[in-house]
C-alpha cells in the first residue's frame, strides 16, 4: 500500500455522510431524551427494539435514532464502494463489498437468531 | 446533580479519550456504568458498542474531511476485524476466559514495552521506504507515508477483531500499534485510521445487542450525547497534541489495561 489518506472525492463523501448521519442519529436521540424527561417517571428500560418502537414515543424515537447511529458504518461503506467503482479501483471495491457483505450477513443472522 | 447530567459528563469523557487514542470509549463507558450507575453489564456492553460508533463517526467525519484516517487500509483491514469480531464472539462462550485475558495481558503489555522503547529510542520510527508523516506540524508539502506488510496486519487485524469480539475490549488498542509499529504509519494517522474502523467493527455487535432489547434508550441517550461531543473534541485534540505525547499516553493506557486483564486471568476481579 502507498496511500498517504484518501482520494479528495472519497474522503469528501465519507465525511459527508459521516456528519450529516451523526448529526441526523444524534438529534433523533437528543428529541427522544428530552421528550423522555419532559414526560417524566421510569422508561420501559431495555427491550428488544421491535416491541420499543411499535409503542412509539419517546424511547421509540431514541431508539430510532440508535439505530441509525448503528447502521452508518454500512452507510459509509455502501458510499465507499460506490466510490472505488466509479474510480475503478477494483482492489478496494472488493475489500469494502467483502466487508459489507459480511455486516449484513451478521445482522441478518442476528435478526434471524433474534425473532426465532 | 441529576443522573442523566452525570450520564451526559461521562460520555463526554469517553467520548474526548476513545477519540483522542483511537478506542472507541469503551474502556471507560463499561466501568462506569456497571460501578458508577448499577447498570447491567450486558447492558453496559450493549451501550458501550453503540458510543464506539458515536465516537468513531463522530471523530472520523473530522479525520476523514483532514485526510488523517487512512479509508482504504481502514476498509481493508475492517473485513478482518469484522472477521475476527464474529469468530470471537461465537468462541467466547466456548473458550476459557481466564486463558484468553491472560494471553491477551501478555500481548498488552508486549505491545506497550515495544512502543515505550519506540519512545525512548526516537520520536519517529523508521522502517524501509517509510517517509514523513504529511500531518506532523513541519510536515506540509513532504511525500507521504507508505504502509508496509499488509498481509501480516490483516492476520493482526484478525487476532485484533477476535479479541475484541472475544474479550469485550475495544479492537483499537491492537489496531492503532498494528498501523503504527507494523505498517510503519504515523502516530496521529494511526489513530485516526483506528477510529474509522472500530465503528466498521462494533456496527454488527452493537445491532445484536440493539435487537435483543440489551439497550435501555434511557440510559444509553445521555451517554450518546456525552460521547458524541467528547469525540469532535478529541478528534480535535489529537490533531493538535505532539505524536510523542499522543504515544505516552496511549502506553499508559495499554499498560492499565494488561493489569486489569492479569487480574482478570487470576482470578482476581
Amino acid at each position: 500500500m502507498s496511500e498517504g489518506g484518501p482520494s479528495r472525492r472519497l474522503g469528501t463523501r465519507i465525511a459527508m455522510i459521516l456528519r450529516t448521519g451523526t448529526l441526523l442519529a444524534v438529534a433523533m436521540v437528543s428529541a427522544g431524551f428530552v421528550l423522555s424527561l419532559a414526560a417524566g417517571g421510569e422508561g420501559p428500560g431495555a427491550r428488544p427494539i421491535g416491541d420499543l418502537l411499535a409503542v412509539g414515543g419517546a424511547d421509540a424515537l431514541t431508539t430510532a435514532g440508535l439505530l441509525a447511529l448503528t447502521m452508518l458504518p454500512l452507510a459509509v461503506l455502501v458510499v465507499a464502494a460506490v466510490t472505488f467503482a466509479a474510480e475503478r479501483e477494483r482492489r478496494y471495491l472488493l475489500s469494502s463489498l467483502a466487508t459489507l457483505a459480511l455486516l449484513v450477513a451478521g445482522l441478518v443472522a442476528t435478526a434471524l437468531l433474534t425473532a426465532s | 446533580m441529576p443522573t442523566e447530567l452525570l450520564l451526559i459528563l461521562s460520555g463526554l469523557v469517553a467520548g474526548t479519550f476513545g477519540a483522542m487514542l483511537g478506542l472507541g470509549g469503551g474502556l471507560l463507558i463499561v466501568p462506569i456504568l456497571t460501578l458508577g450507575f448499577g447498570a447491567p453489564i450486558t447492558t453496559a456492553v450493549g451501550t458501550s458498542l453503540v458510543c464506539v460508533i458515536a465516537t468513531s463517526t463522530g471523530a472520523a467525519a473530522l479525520n476523514v474531511r483532514a485526510g488523517r484516517a487512512d479509508v482504504r487500509l481502514g476498509i481493508t483491514l475492517g473485513a478482518a476485524t469484522v472477521v475476527g469480531a464474529a469468530s470471537g464472539g461465537i468462541l467466547a462462550g466456548i473458550l476459557p476466559e481466564r486463558t484468553l485475558a491472560g494471553l491477551f495481558a501478555a500481548l498488552l503489555a508486549y505491545t506497550s514495552y515495544t512502543m515505550l522503547r519506540g519512545l525512548r529510542g526516537a520520536s519517529v520510527e523508521r522502517h524501509p521506504g517509510s517517509e514523513p508523516d504529511p500531518t506532523a506540524p513541519d510536515g506540509p508539502g513532504a511525500p507521504l507515508y507508505r504502509t508496509h506488510r499488509l498481509p501480516l496486519a490483516w492476520a493482526g487485524s484478525l487476532v485484533a477483531g477476535h479479541a475484541s469480539g472475544l474479550l469485550g475490549v475495544g479492537g483499537g488498542i491492537v489496531s492503532v500499534p498494528l498501523i503504527r509499529m507494523l505498517m510503519g504509519a504515523p502516530m496521529r494517522v494511526a489513530v485516526a485510521t483506528s477510529n474509522f474502523m472500530i465503528g466498521i467493527t462494533a456496527a454488527a455487535g452493537a445491532a445484536a445487542y440493539l435487537f435483543r432489547g440489551e439497550i435501555d434508550p434511557r440510559q444509553a441517550a445521555p451517554v450518546v450525547i456525552g460521547v458524541t461531543m467528547g469525540a469532535a473534541l478529541g478528534a480535535g485534540i489529537a490533531a493538535r497534541i505532539r505524536p510523542a505525547w499522543l504515544s505516552g499516553i496511549f502506553v499508559v493506557v495499554v499498560a492499565y489495561v494488561a493489569v486489569r486483564m492479569v487480574l482478570r486471568a487470576a482470578g482476581l476481579e
